[in-house]
């Protein structure tokens, strides 16, 4: 297989993350994505939260926007109201876009917002070293919760597939190429993309490591399912983990419905001359 | 001579209240006259109290008046809570079939609206129409106004409404003619309070309006491209009216999920370059907090609508106060410049609108409108030509031009182009989303020029030098405050936002007492301060805190302490009679 060079993307930051981190598996996808989409530094926009995942901000020399924690998917729908031509991707880990700021994930399900959320799931949060996520299995001990975990975990593909958006699917930090064919897809899809990348966590995660995921994933072969066959794929085994795409939808896209951009983008629109001329006339 | 007449209508929630208050302020503005209009309701649906009073005069006024000159009781309850407002000479309006007046200051002025609208031939609920035709005999104002408007509200529901809404209210004239000797009830001239008044006034149109709408209109024509926002008292109405105007302007207004992400899509709408806003109350603001601080560490413009209520917590949402002064100053972690300016009147909602978004985007900082219920929610009426246009005749005197040139953006990006750039001014330009050449990252971290993280010690001091120093860059675009009244006076009042209408309103009855009015304070205007306080026999601080806020600023920017202060923080605005009481004894 050739080679394709993605060194056009990098920041002059060499990634900070631990050796053997997933996040380099999703670095090189996202990169191998760009190159084969053809773009250029500036085509693509993504957004960050705070995390180990959001350290990229700093590795990628492409436009971004590193926001708050839990709200890169925020940040980025009004980056991309205002430019829906552009490509946004929001990029986070399963604490921020799972947890503290899951009220925007629903939202963007639910408008079907034209962007794509890759979400780093390695089931803890890692940066602040170790505690317990939204996706952390019920029991888990950790800094934060010595006797265990008392919640059951966080269904984020559900939850999502329910509100039928274009494009749910699942990844793994380690099977780069299918990876990037699934960010690849996320993007060319018209509406919100969610991909959930499994990850490990070589510091942190010492229970699901490569060899226990090796183990459970294997690949769904169809390019997406019902969403009553979705939600069986993932309410299986919970030592089946599927990965591929999940769902498919063809509901139309937030913007699509908006006629302020139906002749073109927001921010290319003049505000030279606004006339109230009109406007005031309803006050007298 | 100056005619000016007090007319409140109370009644319970959903009795139409607000609508018939506007029909009203608008005969008297469509006959020539100026208003203000202040309206009272508790957080209900329905039932409790509403109130809406308007004060017409043949001259500008800037605020309600205590003193009530014609009651209109919808209900009973509105009799004996409006006691205190009451004089010897007031009239009651009131529906004898629905109730009794058994004691009361004043004269009551039985009407069977139910009875007379159905006699002619409309149906109970057009009760109001056939009281405002009453309001218009007492007053003696022609039905024209009511008639034309009439038609312009009802016009689209058919002839037939409009013929018989008509009809209600010429039978509540008809009533008011042939039932009751108005000028002797009113103990005034035959003439009536408002009969006669300027030719040019008539010609001249005014608008009546209030400050959710003014800054909705500022925001428009300022080339507002997003709004997020999300339903909270009293900035609702300015979240409804973009939303009616979005596709005729091309503006996206979302009402979003929390206002979080209200306030974090319009700083990634901002961050693309659209002119973006949010608007919220306390609580919203509270929420919104952390976004402050984001828009403030990246260097993102970003106008933000603070509309007060009282507090602490849900507080009284329907009720005014300016309990937020040092909230706004101070919110989110650390330190960034911004600017807080406190519109004091509808004509200010406009141009402090305009300045927000000019000094947003090229300041590229937070730019918070702080107002209140008070100002939001009460109708004024203004003339066209000072409010929109800069011109001699216009009301904005700061010499900010308002212009839609876009500010601090790259026109092309060159070799290794640095977002943070350190610069004299401390602005540094920045690209449109996907400009060729100047990919870059906005960052809430702290960063280099080059915009990646840095820990590092020097080139950390010196993004928080490049931050600060935009504000003073940008003082030297502010201007000073104007004071209103006699340069030397006996009594010196200094306040901010909507304290100005009231007190121009006692300054009319008292040339005694001058104000200073402050219409932003922060970057805080220090010289025009110091000057006013040191000039003043008698400086008391006017604000609607228990704390006094603005005296601590005061204390703390120029080292004055004020002794004599007016505080008030029991949900309502400042009336002109309280203040000229509080002068008398100073």
């Amino acid at each position: 297989m050739t080679k394709i060079q993605t060194n056009k993307y990098n920041s002059k930051i060499p990634p900070t993350w631990c050796k053997g981190c997933g996040n380099f598996g999703i670095f090189s996808a996202l990169k191998q994505a760009f190159a084969k989409l053809g773009f250029t530094p500036d085509d693509v926009c993504l957004t960050y939260d705070v995390g180990c995942s959001s350290n990229m901000a700093d590795f990628l020399a492409t436009y971004g926007f590193h926001s708050l924690h839990g709200r890169t998917i925020s940040t980025a729908i009004g980056l991309h109201l205002a430019h829906h031509q552009f490509s946004i991707i929001a990029i986070g880990g399963d604490g921020g876009i799972y947890g503290e700021g899951v009220e925007h994930l629903i939202e963007a399900a639910r408008g079907n917002f034209d962007i794509t959320a890759i979400v780093h799931n390695n089931f803890l949060y890692s940066l602040t070293t170790g505690q317990k996520s939204p996706t952390a299995q019920k029991g888990l001990k950790s800094k934060s919760t010595p006797f265990g975990v008392l919640e059951v975990p966080f269904e984020a593909l559900k939850t999502a597939i329910i509100h039928d958006p274009s494009f749910v699917a699942r990844g793994y930090a380690l099977e780069t190429a299918h990876l990037t064919d699934l960010i690849i897809k996320g993007i060319k899809t018209k509406g919100f993309s969610l991909i959930d990348v499994l990850q490990p966590c070589i510091t942190f995660n010492k229970r699901q490591t490569p060899g226990w995921y090796k183990k459970r994933l294997y690949k769904l072969e169809k390019d997406g399912y019902s969403q009553n066959e979705a939600l069986k794929i993932l309410s299986q085994d919970p030592n089946k983990l599927a990965i591929g795409v999940l769902y498919r939808s063809d509901r139309k896209a937030y913007h699509e419905h908006l006629p302020q951009l139906s002749d073109a983008p927001l921010i290319k629109q003049s505000i030279e001359k606004v006339g109230i001329e009109k406007l005031i006339k309803e006050f007298v | 001579m100056k005619k000016s007449i007090n007319i409140k209508i109370g009644g319970r929630a959903g009795e139409g209240i607000k609508t018939t208050g506007l029909i009203l302020s608008k005969i008297f503005t469509r006959s020539g006259f100026h208003i203000f209009s202040y309206d009272e309701y508790p957080s209900l649906i329905r039932g409790g109290h509403n109130c809406y009073q308007i004060y017409a005069s043949s001259e500008e006024v800037f605020s309600q008046h205590k003193k009530v000159d014609i009651l209109i009781a919808l209900d009973e309850a509105g009799v004996k809570l409006h006691q205190n407002e009451l004089t010897d000479s007031s009239l009651i309006l009131y529906d004898p079939d629905e109730f009794e007046i058994k004691k009361t200051k004043g004269k009551p002025l039985p009407i069977s609206w139910a009875k007379i609208a159905v006699e002619a031939g409309g149906s109970p609920i057009m009760s109001n129409m056939v009281a405002l035709g009453a309001i218009c005999g007492l007053t003696r104002l022609s039905l024209n106004p009511i008639f034309s408007l009439i038609k312009d509200i009802f016009g689209k529901k058919g002839e037939k409404i409009v013929e018989v809404n008509k009809k209600a209210a010429q039978a509540g004239f008809d009533f008011v003619a042939e039932n009751a000797n108005a000028g002797s009830v009113l103990g005034v001239s035959q003439d009536g309070p408002c009969r006669k008044t300027k030719r040019s006034l008539l010609k001249k149109k005014q608008l009546v309006v209030t400050g959710n709408e003014m800054i909705g209109l500022g925001a428009i024509s300022a080339g507002l491209k997003y709004f997020a926002g999300y339903p909270m008292t009293p900035v609702s109405n300015l979240l409804h009216f973009l939303a009616s105007k979005a596709e005729d302007y091309s503006i996206i207004v979302n009402h979003t999920e929390n206002e979080i992400g209200a306030i974090n899509t319009a700083i990634g709408a901002s961050a693309a370059g659209a002119r973006a806003m949010t608007a919220t109350s306390g609580g919203g603001f509270s929420l919104m907090t952390e976004g402050l601080g984001l828009a403030g560490m990246s260097e993102t413009p970003l106008v933000i609508v603070e509309g007060m209520r009282p507090g602490p917590s849900s507080g009284m949402p329907t009720w005014t106060g300016q309990g937020d002064l040092l909230f706004m100053v101070y919110a989110s972690q650390d330190e960034f410049p911004r600017i807080v300016l406190t519109p004091g009147s509808i004509n200010e909602c406009f141009s402090s609108t305009r300045k927000a978004f000019y000094f947003a985007e090229k300041y590229q900082m937070p730019a918070i409108i702080l107002t209140d219920k008070y100002l939001l929610e009460s109708h004024k009426s203004c003339s066209l030509a000072k409010a929109f246009h800069q011109n001699k005749r216009s009301a904005d005197t700061s010499g900010v031009k308002f212009s839609n040139k876009r500010y601090s953006f790259i026109k092309k990006a060159d070799n290794n182009y640095l977002r943070y750039k350190i610069t004299e001014t401390g602005i540094s330009p920045r690209p449109f989303l996907g400009q060729k050449g100047a990919a870059c990252l906005t960052n809430s971290y702290e960063h280099g020029e080059d915009s990646l993280v840095t820990e590092e010690a020097l080139p950390r001091k010196k993004q928080v030098e490049k931050r600060m120093r935009k504000l003073e860059t940008l003082k030297k675009e502010l201007w000073q405050p104007k004071v209103f009244g006699k340069p030397q006076a006996k009594i010196s009042l200094i306040g901010w936002g909507s304290t100005l209408g009231s007190v121009l309103e006692a300054t009319k009855q008292n040339e005694n007492i001058n104000y200073l009015h402050l219409d932003y304070v922060w970057p805080f205007p220090k010289r025009a301060v110091k000057n006013f306080l040191e000039n003043s026999k008698n400086p008391i601080c006017i604000e609607g805190n228990a704390t006094g806020q603005l005296a601590k600023l005061i204390a703390q920017e120029t080292g004055i302490l004020i002794k004599e202060k007016l505080l008030k923080y029991n949900g309502r605005p400042f009336f002109p009679e309280e203040i000229l009481k509080f002068a008398k004894f100073a």
